[in-house]
Protein backbone atom coordinates (compact mmCIF):
# COMPACT_ATOMS: atom_id res chain seq x y z
CA UNK A 1 0.00 0.00 0.00
CA UNK A 2 1.25 3.31 -1.21
CA UNK A 3 1.68 6.23 2.01
CA UNK A 4 1.01 9.07 -0.01
CA UNK A 5 -2.18 9.57 -1.21
CA UNK A 6 -3.81 6.72 0.60
CA UNK A 7 -5.35 8.73 3.79
CA UNK A 8 -2.16 6.56 5.35
CA UNK A 9 -0.58 9.27 6.09
CA UNK A 10 -3.55 11.88 7.75
CA UNK A 11 -4.86 8.57 9.99
CA UNK A 12 -0.95 8.54 11.24
CA UNK A 13 -0.99 12.21 12.24
CA UNK A 14 -4.31 11.77 13.71
CA UNK A 15 -3.81 9.04 15.88
CA UNK A 16 0.23 10.23 16.82
CA UNK A 17 -1.29 13.62 17.74
CA UNK A 18 -4.33 12.05 19.39
CA UNK A 19 -2.00 10.35 22.08
CA UNK A 20 0.06 13.36 22.94
CA UNK A 21 -3.33 15.01 23.62
CA UNK A 22 -4.83 12.48 25.56
CA UNK A 23 -1.54 12.43 27.87
CA UNK A 24 -1.26 16.57 27.96
CA UNK A 25 -5.38 16.90 28.06
CA UNK A 26 -4.80 14.99 31.43
CA UNK A 27 -1.76 16.34 32.81
CA UNK A 28 -3.56 19.74 32.36
CA UNK A 29 -6.60 18.92 33.99
CA UNK A 30 -4.60 17.28 36.87
CA UNK A 31 -2.69 20.45 37.24
CA UNK A 32 -5.02 22.54 37.22
CA UNK A 33 -7.47 20.96 39.45
CA UNK A 34 -4.60 20.33 42.23
CA UNK A 35 -3.58 24.26 41.80
CA UNK A 36 -4.56 26.63 44.63
CA UNK A 37 -7.01 29.61 44.11
CA UNK A 38 -6.34 32.69 42.11
CA UNK A 39 -4.42 33.96 39.58
CA UNK A 40 -0.98 34.08 41.08
CA UNK A 41 -0.90 30.21 41.88
CA UNK A 42 -1.81 30.15 37.72
CA UNK A 43 0.68 32.13 36.61
CA UNK A 44 2.85 30.64 37.83
CA UNK A 45 1.57 27.24 36.61
CA UNK A 46 1.44 28.62 33.28
CA UNK A 47 4.41 30.53 32.71
CA UNK A 48 6.71 27.84 33.77
CA UNK A 49 9.24 25.90 31.11
CA UNK A 50 7.56 22.70 31.77
CA UNK A 51 3.66 23.82 30.76
CA UNK A 52 4.82 26.32 28.51
CA UNK A 53 6.97 23.85 26.63
CA UNK A 54 3.85 20.93 26.79
CA UNK A 55 1.82 23.62 25.70
CA UNK A 56 3.71 24.25 22.44
CA UNK A 57 4.06 20.58 21.50
CA UNK A 58 -0.19 20.50 22.45
CA UNK A 59 -0.61 23.25 20.06
CA UNK A 60 1.12 21.74 17.35
CA UNK A 61 -0.99 18.76 17.15
CA UNK A 62 -3.92 20.69 18.30
CA UNK A 63 -3.48 22.24 14.84
CA UNK A 64 -2.62 18.97 12.99
CA UNK A 65 -5.32 17.11 14.53
CA UNK A 66 -7.74 19.68 14.21
CA UNK A 67 -6.77 20.24 10.54
CA UNK A 68 -7.05 16.55 9.86
CA UNK A 69 -10.59 16.14 12.04
CA UNK A 70 -12.26 19.30 10.01
CA UNK A 71 -10.92 18.22 6.19
CA UNK A 72 -13.26 14.62 7.56
CA UNK A 73 -15.86 16.75 8.26
CA UNK A 74 -15.38 18.99 5.15
CA UNK A 75 -15.42 16.10 2.88
CA UNK A 76 -18.68 14.33 4.34
CA UNK A 77 -21.02 17.52 4.24
CA UNK A 78 -19.31 19.67 1.94
CA UNK A 79 -19.72 18.37 -2.11
CA UNK A 80 -19.61 21.11 -4.37
CA UNK A 81 -15.81 21.56 -5.17
CA UNK A 82 -15.43 25.45 -5.58
CA UNK A 83 -17.23 25.48 -2.04
CA UNK A 84 -14.95 22.59 -0.51
CA UNK A 85 -11.90 24.99 -1.42
CA UNK A 86 -13.33 27.67 0.18
CA UNK A 87 -13.93 26.09 3.42
CA UNK A 88 -10.49 24.48 3.20
CA UNK A 89 -9.07 27.89 2.79
CA UNK A 90 -11.34 29.25 5.47
CA UNK A 91 -9.86 26.83 7.93
CA UNK A 92 -6.21 27.23 7.12
CA UNK A 93 -6.70 30.80 7.69
CA UNK A 94 -7.97 30.19 10.74
CA UNK A 95 -5.46 27.58 12.34
CA UNK A 96 -2.48 30.01 11.44
CA UNK A 97 -4.00 32.78 12.82
CA UNK A 98 -4.34 30.35 16.20
CA UNK A 99 -0.62 29.26 15.35
CA UNK A 100 0.70 32.86 15.12
CA UNK A 101 -0.84 34.28 18.05
CA UNK A 102 0.13 31.24 19.94
CA UNK A 103 3.94 32.02 18.79
CA UNK A 104 3.72 35.83 19.81
CA UNK A 105 2.48 34.39 23.65
CA UNK A 106 5.33 31.43 23.70
CA UNK A 107 8.33 34.08 22.58
CA UNK A 108 6.89 36.73 24.93
CA UNK A 109 8.32 34.17 27.51
CA UNK A 110 11.90 32.94 25.98
CA UNK B 1 -41.26 1.40 -17.45
CA UNK B 2 -39.68 2.65 -14.68
CA UNK B 3 -37.99 0.47 -12.25
CA UNK B 4 -39.88 0.31 -9.03
CA UNK B 5 -37.69 2.78 -6.97
CA UNK B 6 -36.97 1.18 -3.08
CA UNK B 7 -37.72 3.22 -0.45
CA UNK B 8 -34.64 5.90 1.16
CA UNK B 9 -35.16 7.06 4.36
CA UNK B 10 -33.08 10.07 4.98
CA UNK B 11 -34.76 11.59 7.90
CA UNK B 12 -32.11 10.02 10.36
CA UNK B 13 -34.69 11.39 13.07
CA UNK B 14 -37.08 9.07 12.33
CA UNK B 15 -34.38 6.15 13.64
CA UNK B 16 -33.50 4.57 17.02
CA UNK B 17 -30.15 5.27 16.88
CA UNK B 18 -27.97 2.73 17.99
CA UNK B 19 -26.14 3.57 21.21
CA UNK B 20 -22.47 3.65 18.78
CA UNK B 21 -23.75 6.03 16.22
CA UNK B 22 -24.46 8.47 19.31
CA UNK B 23 -21.72 8.62 20.56
CA UNK B 24 -19.76 8.85 17.14
CA UNK B 25 -21.55 11.41 15.96
CA UNK B 26 -20.72 13.59 19.53
CA UNK B 27 -17.41 12.70 18.90
CA UNK B 28 -17.85 14.74 15.67
CA UNK B 29 -19.84 17.55 17.09
CA UNK B 30 -17.22 18.05 20.44
CA UNK B 31 -14.46 18.10 17.79
CA UNK B 32 -16.03 20.69 15.91
CA UNK B 33 -17.14 22.37 19.40
CA UNK B 34 -12.91 22.14 20.48
CA UNK B 35 -12.42 23.49 17.46
CA UNK B 36 -14.38 26.64 17.54
CA UNK B 37 -13.30 27.64 20.92
CA UNK B 38 -9.53 27.44 20.64
CA UNK B 39 -9.34 31.49 20.47
CA UNK B 40 -11.28 31.77 23.10
CA UNK B 41 -8.67 29.41 25.00
CA UNK B 42 -6.01 30.98 23.66
CA UNK B 43 -7.68 34.69 24.27
CA UNK B 44 -7.49 33.58 28.12
CA UNK B 45 -4.27 31.46 28.11
CA UNK B 46 -3.09 35.15 26.49
CA UNK B 47 -4.47 37.13 29.49
CA UNK B 48 -2.85 34.97 31.76
CA UNK B 49 0.12 34.69 31.20
CA UNK B 50 1.36 38.39 30.28
CA UNK B 51 1.55 39.94 33.04
CA UNK B 52 -0.13 40.48 36.56
CA UNK B 53 -2.85 42.72 35.51
CA UNK B 54 -3.90 40.95 32.82
CA UNK B 55 -4.37 37.70 34.68
CA UNK B 56 -6.12 39.40 37.39
CA UNK B 57 -8.38 40.75 34.96
CA UNK B 58 -8.68 37.56 32.98
CA UNK B 59 -9.77 36.12 36.28
CA UNK B 60 -12.31 38.98 37.00
CA UNK B 61 -13.60 38.71 33.51
CA UNK B 62 -14.25 34.45 34.01
CA UNK B 63 -16.08 35.08 37.88
CA UNK B 64 -18.21 38.44 36.18
CA UNK B 65 -19.50 36.55 33.20
CA UNK B 66 -21.96 33.63 33.53
CA UNK B 67 -22.50 32.90 30.42
CA UNK B 68 -18.50 32.51 30.19
CA UNK B 69 -18.62 30.26 32.75
CA UNK B 70 -20.90 28.04 30.70
CA UNK B 71 -19.14 28.40 27.41
CA UNK B 72 -16.49 26.79 29.31
CA UNK B 73 -18.41 24.34 30.69
CA UNK B 74 -19.57 23.29 27.51
CA UNK B 75 -15.50 23.48 26.34
CA UNK B 76 -15.14 20.73 29.27
CA UNK B 77 -17.45 18.64 28.65
CA UNK B 78 -16.96 18.45 25.04
CA UNK B 79 -13.34 17.60 26.10
CA UNK B 80 -14.19 14.88 28.46
CA UNK B 81 -16.67 12.96 25.96
CA UNK B 82 -14.12 13.33 22.69
CA UNK B 83 -11.27 12.26 24.63
CA UNK B 84 -13.29 9.35 25.97
CA UNK B 85 -15.14 8.64 22.61
CA UNK B 86 -11.25 9.02 20.91
CA UNK B 87 -9.30 5.95 23.41
CA UNK B 88 -12.26 3.97 21.81
CA UNK B 89 -10.78 5.05 18.68
CA UNK B 90 -7.64 3.85 19.68
CA UNK B 91 -8.67 0.96 21.15
CA UNK B 92 -10.73 -0.04 17.95
CA UNK B 93 -7.29 -0.02 16.13
CA UNK B 94 -5.63 -2.71 18.06
CA UNK B 95 -8.55 -4.87 17.82
CA UNK B 96 -10.15 -4.22 21.11
CA UNK B 97 -13.78 -3.73 21.53
CA UNK B 98 -15.05 -4.78 18.01
CA UNK B 99 -17.16 -7.14 18.45
CA UNK B 100 -21.18 -5.74 18.63
CA UNK B 101 -21.46 -6.49 22.03
CA UNK B 102 -18.17 -4.84 23.38
CA UNK B 103 -18.47 -1.78 21.30
CA UNK B 104 -22.26 -1.63 22.99
CA UNK B 105 -20.90 -2.01 25.99
CA UNK B 106 -17.90 0.31 25.19
CA UNK B 107 -20.56 2.73 24.44
CA UNK B 108 -22.88 2.91 27.14
CA UNK B 109 -19.77 3.56 29.69
CA UNK B 110 -19.10 5.85 27.66
CA UNK B 111 -22.33 7.56 27.61
CA UNK B 112 -23.12 6.79 31.74
CA UNK B 113 -19.16 8.86 32.62
CA UNK B 114 -20.23 12.10 30.28
CA UNK B 115 -23.59 11.70 32.05
CA UNK B 116 -21.64 11.33 35.99
CA UNK B 117 -19.18 14.22 34.47
CA UNK B 118 -21.81 16.95 33.57
CA UNK B 119 -22.76 17.51 36.63
CA UNK B 120 -19.28 17.19 38.29
CA UNK B 121 -17.37 19.52 35.89
CA UNK B 122 -20.71 21.65 36.13
CA UNK B 123 -20.87 22.07 39.83
CA UNK B 124 -16.67 23.33 39.51
CA UNK B 125 -17.24 25.47 37.17
CA UNK B 126 -20.39 27.46 37.57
Amino acid sequence: MSFKNSGMRAWVIQRLSALYLLFFVVYAAYAFITLPAGAPALQELMRGNFFMIAFAMAMLAILLHGWVGIRDIIMDYVKPYSLRLIVYSLTLAYLFYLLFWWMQIYWRHT
Amino acid sequence: MQPKQAPVNLNLLSIRQPVTAIVSILHRITGLILFLSLPVLLYFIDLLTANESTAQQAMALYSASLSLRIVFLLVSVSAFHHVLAGVRYLLLDIDIGVTRSSARAMCWAIVVLDIIALPVIGWSML
